[in-house]
């Protein structure tokens, strides 16, 4: 009971506009002080949260997304992909889902690619004549194919908390990251022919794609690199992320020549910025988590789903039903923390692939960044392009269709994680 | 002192991605891997978090939804932003005295590969929770003299 308690006065708080730190660290204090248990609690659970090599990753990738927009490298992703797919219906919205894509390759954050290619992307379509809630919505629903396609920091972080291969969650998040960009383009090419949204007039020549393609090979190749360096053992999951923010300074100097120290110094003030805001969290939240664990409240909440069946599909459905609501009240990173050790075992005791797993629990917990109350990416989404929230949920409402079809079919069609993996560790 | 913070939070970020880059190329090319590597990235990471926490503050970085307190007329507002932020004086303050006492009762302990004393290990909370409650202090001083509510609290909504 008192768990709850505690959830409830989390919700309260948050919903009153305390910031979530806050908001989740006053009720566990209030537990604490209630209960008597010593004060030391508080300080070694959240230091020990962040004592975790995997969350080195998390401000190192988000580093990687700061310098590929200050060195234009969004910019020259977004030059190639408005030549290979903007006479597609939709035009400038097919080429912000693209662009998404690509840059997916290089960064393992949403909020990057909101912040960064979002940033160009909503300009580019407000001057098109897009309506700014409508560039918002689709620059929000594809940007979660970022932390989908490798590298990804949630799969990192799942793969470290469950025990499953890191390495084989990065390759299992290829056709899943595809499979979402291919349904939010239908979707975004059925409103745009009922809608009329303007396109480009022709489509782009061999020369014209191959003279856009050249700049952006350098971040098209990234994932080749950093995947195949990872199965060829020269560095862990977690030392990826270091590798690629070499790779990006050393392309952004080379090659692209338009990174300045400036640049690096604004980069690096905006991933402190983020990362310290979102670790944070990952801090206070280890003492929510504790005290959840302690009274039984996640335990409770699954054995009842459970009761409910042991079929695997079933199962399925129920942890999908959980995972977006979880989803649209904590941030990815906590939620995983308290749920991923949970519901795992069951699971995979049921049958259920760990990886398969693993890329349902992410891809659940990413629609929970386009969610209400706690949809992180539609707040940054609604600053950018200066809309509110309403409005931005407003033109949100049909691409939560493909986003859910995505859920589904990577949910009910394990080889869609698996077949990859299995494939390139000599197990198909 | 904030520019200090500021300074210190970039200086780390960078061991952040050079301490791993090391560790890479010690074992790779030198076939001597570098024992603590980890460790030492994962104090990296603690002493960002909690050294840039007071920076982030201030910048309006701290998550939070603000729809509920826009439909709150002036002086509502005013008072449960008020309340936020000496709430935050609180909790910080609770924060800074628990890793006081956590420090004290294990001075003799160290960390198990780079045997790093307690208290070095643990002084990020300490110095860090000691900045975030005078960085809200400053906030709550700055929202009471104003004597009306501030427009927006986070960059983030």
């Amino acid at each position: 009971m008192e768990g709850f308690l505690v959830v409830l006065g989390f919700l309260v708080l948050f919903m009153l506009g305390f910031p979530v730190v806050l908001a989740i660290a006053i009720p566990c204090l209030v537990y604490i002080f209630a209960n008597g248990l010593p004060l030391d609690l508080v300080a070694q659970r959240t230091l020990y949260a962040l004592d975790s090599f995997p969350l080195v990753a998390v401000p190192v990738f988000l580093f990687v997304g700061s310098v590929m927009n200050s060195a234009g490298i969004s910019r020259y992703i977004y030059q190639f992909a408005d030549t290979a797919v903007g006479r597609l219906p939709g035009g400038l919205a097919q080429v912000n889902i693209f662009g998404s894509l690509i840059f997916a390759g290089m960064s393992g954050s949403a909020l990057a690619d909101i912040g960064g290619l979002g940033r160009i992307e909503i300009d580019a379509m407000r001057n098109k004549g897009f309506s700014a809630p409508f560039a918002a919505a689709v620059t929000s629903s594809s940007a979660i194919v970022g932390p989908i396609f490798p590298p990804s920091i949630p799969l990192i972080i799942y793969g470290t908390v469950t025990g499953v291969s890191v390495i084989q969650l990065l390759l299992g998040g290829i056709l899943p990251g595809i499979l979402c960009v291919i349904m939010l383009m239908l979707m975004t090419g059925w409103l745009a022919l009922r809608r009329r949204y303007p396109r480009t007039e022709h489509w782009p020549t061999r020369a014209e794609l191959w003279r856009d393609f050249k700049p952006a090979l350098p971040a098209i190749l990234a994932p080749v690199i950093l995947i195949a360096g990872m199965l060829m053992g020269f560095f862990t999951p977690t030392e990826i992320a270091s590798v690629t923010v070499l790779y990006a300074l050393l392309i952004s100097s080379l090659f692209y020549r338009e990174l300045t120290w400036k640049g690096i110094f604004d980069a690096s003030y905006e991933t402190i910025r983020s990362s310290s805001g979102i670790l944070l969290i990952v801090a206070v939240a280890a003492l929510f988590g504790w005290i959840l664990s302690v009274e039984g409240v996640p335990q409770q909440l699954t054995a009842l789903m459970l009761r409910i069946s042991t079929n695997p599909y079933v199962l399925l459905l129920i942890v999908n039903i959980l995972l977006l609501v979880v989803g649209m009240f904590l941030d990815s990173t906590t939620a995983i923390l308290v749920i991923a050790p949970i519901i795992a075992k069951p699971l995979v005791a049921a049958g259920v692939d760990p990886v398969h797993l693993g890329m349902v629990v992410v891809f659940n917990l990413m629609i929970g960044l386009l969610t209400p109350p706690m949809g992180l990416a539609l707040f940054l989404v609604a600053d950018i392009a200066k809309v509110t929230m309403k409005e931005v949920l407003k033109e949100m409402m049909p691409f939560y269709i493909p986003l859910a079809i995505t859920l589904l079919l990577i949910t009910y069609i394990p080889a869609i994680t698996t077949w990859i993996p299995r494939l390139a560790l000599g197990n198909p | 002192m904030r520019t200090a913070v500021r300074r210190a939070s970039f200086v780390l970020l960078a061991a952040l991605i050079v301490t791993p880059l090391a560790q890479i190329t010690m074992r790779g090319v030198f076939n001597v891997p570098l024992a603590g590597a980890e460790e030492l990235a994962k104090y990296f990471l603690i002493c960002l978090t909690f050294l840039a926490a007071s920076y982030v503050t201030r910048e309006g970085g701290q998550i939070r939804m603000e729809e509920f307190q826009a439909l709150v007329p002036a002086r509502p507002r005013w008072l449960l932003q008020l309340a936020i932020e000496a709430s935050g004086v609180a909790v910080f303050g609770i924060l800074l005295v628990a890793s006081v006492v956590t420090v004290t009762r294990n001075l003799n302990s160290v960390t198990p590969i780079l045997e790093m004393p307690f208290w070095l290990f643990f002084a990020p909370l300490v110095v860090g929770s000691l900045l975030l409650v005078l960085e809200t202090l400053a906030m709550l001083a700055h929202t009471w003299r104003a004597r009306r509510p501030e427009a927006k609290q986070t960059v983030l909504t």
